[in-house]
């Protein structure tokens, strides 16, 4: 394909190597420097990470574990010192500096429930003040999440941001989550929001890791959460409309920790413990879903002959504790250095985990290390490089809907697939002899390196012209293989498979702002900015079976033809945008944006499309006629705008497929639909609320409302099968609507030196809905669709009308069950402090109103394996034998569910179940160590006794309502989302609970 | 600002950006998928014929097992879920049917558009002579005989209803195509094969005269097939794989059961497990006794053959009265797979079971079956297989194809 003329090609050089020049030359000064502590004024305790600056000067520093800072080179005079951190009020004092001198500078600050004068910078074009921005806002900082059990943004978002839904859905370690932010605003392309990193844009979907894992590696897991100073999120389209197609689904930006002046500060962390599985299947099933393989094991028969009748087995290769879930035990070790002076600064660290998963193979090793370094060779000219790099390589165990895994053996009883036995397993076994111990045989691995790298420039050319220059690489490969050794009881002559998935993403992102004054009443910020974004994916595939012999076989080792797969693409995205925020007296912000968006999906045009937004703050509790004693500060905002998901890349063209008939002759088969007017869709989305602090910080309220509307939805289109091309054709023809209201509530009742406890909830509610689909209905797989006049996307099937009568039940086809994501969130944090020195931090999350087809209770109930239904069964087959006494007792939902082999009429829509859960999700108790205990080696230590995933509270029938499996959603191991959303759990290993015991130190 | 400073910064900024800029560009890039337009090619016919070919080959091994439990040339065992297609009800759930259905229209269009294609590529005369041309024809007449053969009804690329017999009409068109075309190209398997498929739409046709005057040009050893291969998973023969890896279909509880193993046109056995019981299938309760007429995953499904072409003489001699003359052909099949012969039925009436015996063997698991059974079934009397009765013998239209197709109620 021909590349299209574009003026912008060249001129990144250009703009930056001219701005170079202009920088103004800097005269030399005698200098001295400020230094201090900040601490809460409430409890005395130190704060960390506090933005300390001479704000004229463009000179800063951040405090350390300890509260200190220190700024270096400050010109000789008096000056106005400035701290700034989220959740306390901001502070200004007078400092005076003298030649070679040291002036000191204490901080008391006050709780504030909304921080107006926090810096954010995610879709707000320049750093800018929160009382100027329009949408919703949600940080997170190291402080919040310092004592809890967390390795990685996925655990720290889970339950602490109103509207953002982050799943667990597999148990085998290493195993990444999935994130959602407000739900799902797209019919048919990945809702997963884009990630940013110290200012570059990174990869941000998920990678299979492995085609018999079942879990993925998301992209969030490579961030150690040590290393973590603060996330910003911000969710809806009104708020990402600067980050243009691909922003709809919502925009995480994560910082890092960055040096600070001074000397270097160590911190270390030892943490270790064990993953421990929680009973499985139904609370009275003794054998805990047959992973009890010491228990009374028996199945009900499936033949004609002997119907319902008890089968007793045996497994001679269970484990001598007689479960086959063990402790797994886990390690963690980080340490970190940041240090330096006022011209360059450094933050470097360095992590590794080991951890074993609670089957006897499955292990997780990752480790890595970051290097941030912050170059300050002129007053106005400052260039950050971030480098980091994480290899994580684990090994699972096969799981899921697979012939091969754990529960879908283990878990199946007298039907899986692992019988007989090797050799004299089995003799003497008068009943059926199942041998599951050899399924831990196959080998089933996943290593990834991921290496992102990145710098940014910042140069205020003159005091009111600012600009930023970055550009980042981004770059993963995850290798996954499967290895069937030779002598498999299921493949005895073994078989071999290596997938290898390259991602980069490469990226160059500009942005300046110019800033005046008008008058005493208006202020004015002018920002513009452009960015590119290329993206490179590769999927090699490769598979060899029936090897002649033990050893360990490469992929030329098998008799077989080999199979193999490949996969390239490479794509552009690219614009630019203008933003002005025009303030009046400091308290009302109006902030009008453009922005312009280019995607070589779209052909060779290039297909520009326009995203506006305007956005609204005012702070109303500025005004003097505002009742500050009850409400301290309260900000009003709204916003509205828009943004959007790009179709596929090869959506426009109709495109036809190599195939192989046989060897030496190669054919073409019908590949891409193809629709030349395919465009992006576009998210419009309103959103107003408030921000509110009570009684001077004790109660806090940040309330939003918003609505959206999804217009040119992609909706991938059937066409008739008889014309030819089976795949879908994605066209612009759908509406989507949505709306949604959350709440984050902050309680700090108690603050005081000895007692501090604060509490906050998050609270999110979503709904959306197709409006209109051009007459198209989606089908997906897993009973999953998108029809109109219901959620996207939700679940729909058979059903039992009459579930709670006792009676035959009266089943319609084609029914609603329910959304497929959920549609409440609920976070409650809660945090204890005892004389600054014990602290219990508590977080429950529930997620609720979404469904999940339960495939596991499904394929044992008709196997005759599922103890629920034991009884029903018996019942059932009295029934088929002409007695229906014993039925009468059971509702029409048990017995539809219950129907098993041998009788027929089973059907798994009748397993699709409300998913609500509520868990505990963290619980740890943390201990500071006394100073005279630990002066001689350190400045602060801590012990923490923690918990993840204590308690888990449903009516959820499976083994969890979070999992789900991988490889549903990822059709041939590529998740692209398109269609691909249809959740179930299907014999998949859930999340274990772990205990965790850490020591923290910073010396 | 000092000098040092200057080239510092200048080199700074402006290498990595002129790096990126070389690196950036707008294009898509993605080896290995092509352009529609770019088969617009002499060069690419042979892709296009081979592409036929994978399609019809897809689709027919995506059919075979569902053909095979409703017409009972298998019996299920396993654990996937077939829904009611053991017990011979096909009507039912036309979402069952929508993978298959669409498989096999994609290989009809795919052989239908591509030979408009290559139509416009070529010259007429140079169209006329070329072998890839008559195998196209063959691949499409093929293709529209096996939804004739397993459609109650069926539509053409979005159109209305029509009857089943539509895709024989066409198929008899696109045959007689391939035996002109692939004569004057010199193509005489191609030209054999179209003889065998066109007999039997013939006499699909009622024309059984002939029918039987096409079967004659088959040679008995003569073997045409769809080509299976493990160099692409598509087109892997699955019932082996289902039958050796896992144990999802049986010949147990079929009318094979019964007869011998070492039948060569109907092979199986019964596998035994360490402790010398027979094994079980997929189900964990239902006997496997394992078919061996498929043993390797790039084992082809023949379309057609010389045992297939002399039994469907002895039906047309049958139908006609004369069981010696059916008889005859019977044996003349049975001794290509070295079987002894059959002795002559008494009657029309005795001979009829014989009949579709001897046809059910000689076309096992070829997909074949349900047709049969559909179209004696229809003429009753002796002609019905009782095992038919009370089953479905055809699919329906898929529930995709309804769901989306305007013109169709």
């Amino acid at each position: 394909m021909q590349s299209p003329k574009y003026p912008f090609r060249r001129a990144w050089s250009l703009v930056v190597a001219l701005l170079a020049f202009t920088a103004p030359a800097v005269a030399a000064q005698e200098t001295g420097r400020i230094t201090g502590r900040v601490t809460a004024a409430s409890t005395l305790a130190p704060l960390s990470g506090a933005q300390v600056s001479v704000s004229a000067l463009r000179l800063g520093a951040l405090t350390n574990d300890d509260g200190r800072f220190v700024i270096f080179n400050v010109p000789v005079g008096t000056h106005t010192l400035r701290v700034d951190i989220i959740g306390y009020g901001s502070t200004e004092q007078q400092v005076t500096v003298t030649a070679e001198g040291t002036a000191t500078a204490d901080f008391a600050l006050t709780e504030t429930a909304v921080a107006l004068e926090e810096l954010v910078v995610t879709g707000t074009a320049a750093e800018v003040r929160a009382r100027e921005v329009g949408n919703s806002l949600d940080a997170i900082t190291s402080r919040d999440i310092e004592n809890m059990p967390v390795t990685n943004p996925e655990n720290i978002l889970g339950g602490r941001i109103p509207g953002v839904t982050v799943s667990q859905p597999g148990g085998q370690p290493g195993a990444g989550g999935t994130i959602r932010i407000r739900g799902q605003n797209t019919a048919s392309q990945t809702p997963e929001p884009l990630i940013y990193i110290d200012g570059v844009r990174v990869y941000n979907l998920p990678v299979s890791a492995g085609a018999s894992a079942r879990v993925a590696f998301s992209p969030l897991q490579d961030i150690a959460a040590e290393d973590i100073e603060r996330i910003e999120v911000i969710k809806g389209a009104s708020a990402t409309t600067l980050y243009g197609t691909e922003a709809a689904g919502g925009v995480i930006q994560i910082f890092t920790k960055r040096g600070i002046a001074g000397a270097p500060i160590w911190a270390g962390e030892i943490t270790t413990g064990v993953a421990n599985m929680q009973k499985l299947g139904d609370p009275d099933d003794p054998t805990e879903l047959y992973t009890r393989c010491d228990a009374d094991l028996f199945g009900l028969s499936q033949s004609s002959s002997s119907l319902g009748e008890r089968v007793d087995f045996v497994d001679p290769t269970c484990p001598s504790s007689g479960r086959w879930f063990e402790n797994g035990v886990q390690q963690r070790y980080s340490l970190s250095v940041r240090g330096g002076s006022e011209s360059v600064s450094y933050f470097v660290s360095g992590n590794y985990s080991d951890a074993d998963g609670t089957l006897p193979t499955q292990n997780s090793k990752d480790g890595g290390f970051r290097a941030n370094v912050d170059l300050r060779p002129l007053d106005n000219l400052s260039v950050a490089l971030n480098t980091a790099y994480t290899r994580r390589s684990s090994r699972f165990v096969e799981d899921g809907n697979n012939g091969d895994g754990f529960l879908l053996n283990v878990g199946r009883g007298t039907n899986g697939n692992f019988k007989g036995g090797k050799g004299d397993d089995c003799d003497g076994v008068s009943v059926l002899c199942v041998s599951n111990a050899y399924l831990f045989d196959s080998e089933n691995t996943a290593t990834s390196d991921r290496y992102t790298t990145g710098m940014v420039i910042t140069y205020d050319a003159t005091d009111n012209i600012s600009n930023r220059f970055s550009v980042g690489w981004d770059y993963l490969n995850l290798t996954s293989e499967q290895w069937e050794p030779f002598g498999y009881l299921r493949t005895p002559l073994g078989n071999f498979s290596s997938t290898t998935d390259t991602r980069e993403k490469l990226s160059l992102d500009y942005t300046g702002s110019l800033s005046n004054a008008f008058g005493s009443h208006f202020t004015s910020t002018f920002s513009w900015g452009g960015q590119i974004f290329r993206d490179r994916f590769r999927q090699k595939f490769a598979s060899t079976a029936d090897f002649s012999g033990p050893g360990r076989p490469i992929l030329t080792s098998g008799a077989a033809a080999p199979g193999i797969g490949d996969v390239v693409l490479q794509f552009t995205n690219a614009g630019f945008f203008l933003q002005e925020v025009v303030g009046y007296q400091d308290r009302l912000f109006l902030t009008a944006g453009l922005r312009v968006d280019g995607n070589s999906a779209f052909g060779d045009d290039f297909g520009l499309q326009y995203y506006p937004k305007v956005s609204t703050s005012l702070i109303l509790s500025d005004y003097e006629f505002w009742p500050t004693d009850f409400i301290d500060t309260f900000k009003l905002r709204g916003a509205v705008g828009e943004s959007g998901k790009a179709p596929g890349v090869f959506d426009k063209l109709r495109t036809w497929t190599p195939v192989t008939e046989q060897p030496g002759s190669g054919g073409f088969t019908p590949g891409d639909v193809g629709n030349s007017e395919v465009g992006p869709e576009r998210t419009r989305e309103i959103e107003f609320g408030f921000d509110a602090s009570f009684l001077n910080g004790l109660f806090g309220l940040e309330l939003t409302h918003y609505r959206t509307r999804t217009t040119d939805a992609l909706i991938p289109v059937t066409l008739p099968p008889s014309n030819g091309f089976l795949a879908t054709s994605i066209q612009n023809v759908g509406e989507i609507k949505g709306n949604g209201t959350e709440f984050q509530i902050t309680v700090n009742p108690i603050r005081t030196e000895g007692l501090d406890w604060r509490v906050q909830a998050n609270l999110g509610f979503n709904e959306n809905e197709a409006i209109d689909l051009d007459g198209q209905e989606i089908f997906a797989d897993n009973k999953a669709g998108v029809r109109e006049g219901y959620p996207v996307p939700s679940y729909f099937g058979r059903k039992v009308m009459n579930p709670d009568e006792l009676a035959e039940p009266q089943i319609e086809t084609d029914q609603y069950y329910g959304p497929v994501n959920p549609t409440r969130i609920v976070g409650l944090n809660s945090t204890l402090t005892l004389n600054q020195a014990l602290t219990l931090d508590v977080l429950f999350e529930h997620q609720g109103g979404h469904f999940l087809p339960q495939y596991t209770g499904y394929q044992n109930g008709r196997r005759g394996v599922w103890f629920p239904c034991f009884d029903v069964q018996a019942a059932l087959v009295a029934q088929e034998n002409g007695d229906n006494g014993p039925v009468a007792q059971y509702t029409a939902e048990e017995r539809a569910k219950c129907r098993m082999n041998g009788i027929g009429g089973f059907n798994s829509d009748f397993w699709i179940e409300s998913a609500d859960f509520w868990k505990l999700r963290q619980l740890a108790v943390t201990y500071q160590l006394p100073t005279n205990l630990i002066e001689s080696f350190a400045s602060r230590a801590s012990v923490t006794l923690a918990g993840s995933n204590l308690f888990l509270w449903t009516d959820y029938s499976g083994v969890d309502p979070e999992v789900e499996d991988f490889r549903d959603r990822a059709e041939g191991g590529v998740y692209d989302g398109n269609g691909d959303y249809g959740r179930r759990e299907y014999y998949n290993i859930p999340t274990p609970r772990t205990f965790l015991l850490s020591f923290r130190v910073t010396f | 600002m000092n000098n040092t400073i200057k080239k510092f910064l200048t080199l700074s900024l402006t290498l990595p950006a002129l790096a990126c800029s070389e690196v950036l560009t707008l294009d898509v890039e993605a080896p290995g998928r092509i352009n529609d337009g770019d088969l617009n090619t002499p060069d690419a016919i042979p892709g296009i014929i081979s592409g036929m070919s994978y399609d019809l080959s897809q689709a027919i091994d995506g059919a075979l097992q569902d053909i095979a439990l409703a017409s009972g040339d298998l019996w299920h065992s396993g654990s996937y879920d077939f829904g009611t297609y053991p017990r011979g009800i096909l009507l039912q759930e036309p979402e069952d049917w929508d993978g298959e259905f669409g498989s096999f229209q994609q290989a009809r269009w795919v052989a239908e558009d591509g030979l408009r294609r290559i139509a416009g590529i070529l010259e007429p005369d140079a169209f006329e002579r070329n072998a890839d041309v008559a195998r196209g024809y063959l691949l499409a007449g093929f293709a529209n005989r096996w939804l004739g053969e397993v459609q109650c009804s069926s539509t053409i690329d979005g159109g209305p209803e029509v009857p089943r017999t539509e895709h024989f009409n066409r198929a008899d068109s696109l045959f007689s195509r391939a035996i002109s075309v692939g004569g004057a190209s010199g193509a005489n398997a191609i030209v054999e094969a179209a003889y065998g498929g066109r007999a039997s739409i013939r006499a699909w046709l009622g024309n059984w005269a002939q029918a039987a005057l096409d079967a004659q040009q088959v040679g008995a050893g003569f073997e045409y097939v769809a080509v299976f291969s493990t160099v692409s998973g598509a087109i892997e023969n699955d019932l082996v794989f289902e039958t050796n890896n896992r144990r999802e279909f049986t010949v147990f509880n079929t009318i094979w059961e019964t007869q011998p193993q070492d039948d060569p046109r109907v092979p199986w056995e019964i596998p035994l497990d360490n402790a010398g019981q027979v094994l079980k299938g997929q189900d964990g309760e239902t006997d496997f006794y394992r078919q061996l007429k498929y043993l390797d995953q790039d084992a082809d499904v023949p379309l057609t053959h010389g045992p297939e072409m002399l039994i469907l003489r002895a039906e047309a001699a049958l139908r006609d009265g004369s069981v010696g003359q059916m008889t005859g052909l019977i044996n003349q099949a049975r001794a290509e797979y070295g079987l002894d012969p059959i002795a002559e039925p008494a009657t029309v009436a005795d001979a009829w079971p014989v009949l579709r015996f001897e046809r059910a063997a000689v076309l096992w698991l070829e997909g074949r079956r349900l047709w049969d059974l559909h179209r004696w079934e229809a003429e009753g009397g002796a002609v019905a297989d009782p095992f038919s009765q009370g089953r479905d013998t055809c699919f329906p239209i898929s529930d995709e194809e309804r769901r989306v197709n305007p013109n169709l109620s």
